[in-house]
């Protein structure tokens, strides 16, 4: 008996679930709506392959999607907090985008707060390339951008970060 | 140069946390309910033949079968573990049956983007080989389109 082709998903998602989350939630205003994202972007994706073997679809593709996906949720968060200004959106102080991999590393800490700080511009390509190993054609063309503006936005980022990372170590020091 | 190593090196100490329990769940147990039955592996003699599984498919079918088959004689209700029949597919198409132009929007980079709001029906003909009969499958969506805007 075949497999279900839901198991080859399942593994797909347990390999590249916390990518997906990672760049959903540049998109989205909270982790259960980043969540929300990447599953709404499964969803998409496993009909979109369904006339294509219905095998886990490409990293570009999935983020390409939940781009789309988060662009539609915020029309529709925009649109709501025109209507209900007197809701108050709490953050949940507990939010993070990044986990470090030593508890007591207190540079990966003070850089995770930068790299969530970063524009979205600068922070997707950042997420794609350094967490996800996509190429810079690849980041092109899920963003709609050349390759070299895909460079371009990386370079910028990390020196963004490095001049950051500069400036909380002289303050350490001072 | 040096500092752009340390960033590498800081940054290569963070890892993207895993989905929590309850979504990882949520969405394994979305995947199982598209995938329907577990694919049985029967050779077929004719290997230009579409196998169609899908939940939501599955269930118009089985509510269009359902009818012809009234004046038949009882037979066991479909089941989530009945094997689907193999239908064929003889057309699709999308019609295109309404288009809202939304206006301008920009997204969250500040790109101005044209909003059309298309409602779409899939209708696929589907062809039972067992009974001679063809069914009409229309599923209706909606879609969004967003279209930069570089010239004003």
């Amino acid at each position: 008996m075949m497999e279900s082709p839901a198991t080859a998903w399942k593994q797909w998602l347990a390999e590249n679930g916390p990518r997906l989350l990672l760049f959903a939630r540049g998109w989205s205003q909270s982790r259960e709506d980043a969540e929300d994202l990447v599953q709404e972007a499964i969803l998409r994706m496993w009909h979109h392959q369904a006339d294509k073997g219905g095998t886990p679809p490409d990293l570009p593709l999935v983020f390409s999607t939940i781009r789309f996906c988060g662009l539609n949720h915020h029309r529709s968060v925009k649109r709501r907090r025109k209507r209900e200004e007197s809701i108050i959106y709490l953050n949940d102080f507990q939010d993070v985008w990044l986990d470090p991999v030593a508890d007591d590393d207190d540079y990966a800490l003070l850089l995770r707060n930068a790299v969530q700080s970063l524009s979205s511009k600068l922070r997707e390509v950042l997420i794609m390339k350094f967490w996800s190993d996509l190429t810079f054609q690849q980041i092109a063309e899920t963003l709609a951008i050349s390759p070299n503006t895909a460079a371009s936005r990386y370079r910028y980022a990390m020196e963004k970060l490095a001049h950051e990372l500069r400036r909380m170590k002289e303050v350490r020091h001072a | 140069m040096h500092d752009r190593d340390s960033v590498e090196t800081i940054l290569a100490r963070l890892m993207p946390p895993a989905l929590s329990m309850s979504a990882q769940q949520d969405i394994e147990a979305m995947l199982d309910k598209l995938a329907g039955p577990a694919a049985v592996n029967q050779p077929s003699s004719r290997p230009w033949r579409r196998r169609i599984i899908g939940g939501g498919l599955a269930a118009s079918l089985a509510a269009a079968l359902a009818i012809p088959r009234l004046m038949e004689p009882a037979k066991p209700a479909i089941t989530a573990t009945t094997p689907l029949p193999d239908f064929l597919l003889v057309g699709e198409s999308d019609r295109v049956e309404s288009t809202t132009d939304e206006g301008w929007s920009e997204t969250p980079d500040g790109i101005a983007v044209r909003a059309m709001r298309v409602r779409v029906i899939e209708e696929n003909s589907l062809f039972d080989e067992e009974t001679g009969m063809v069914m009409q499958v229309s599923q209706p969506r909606e879609e969004l389109l967003l279209m930069p805007i570089s010239t004003f």
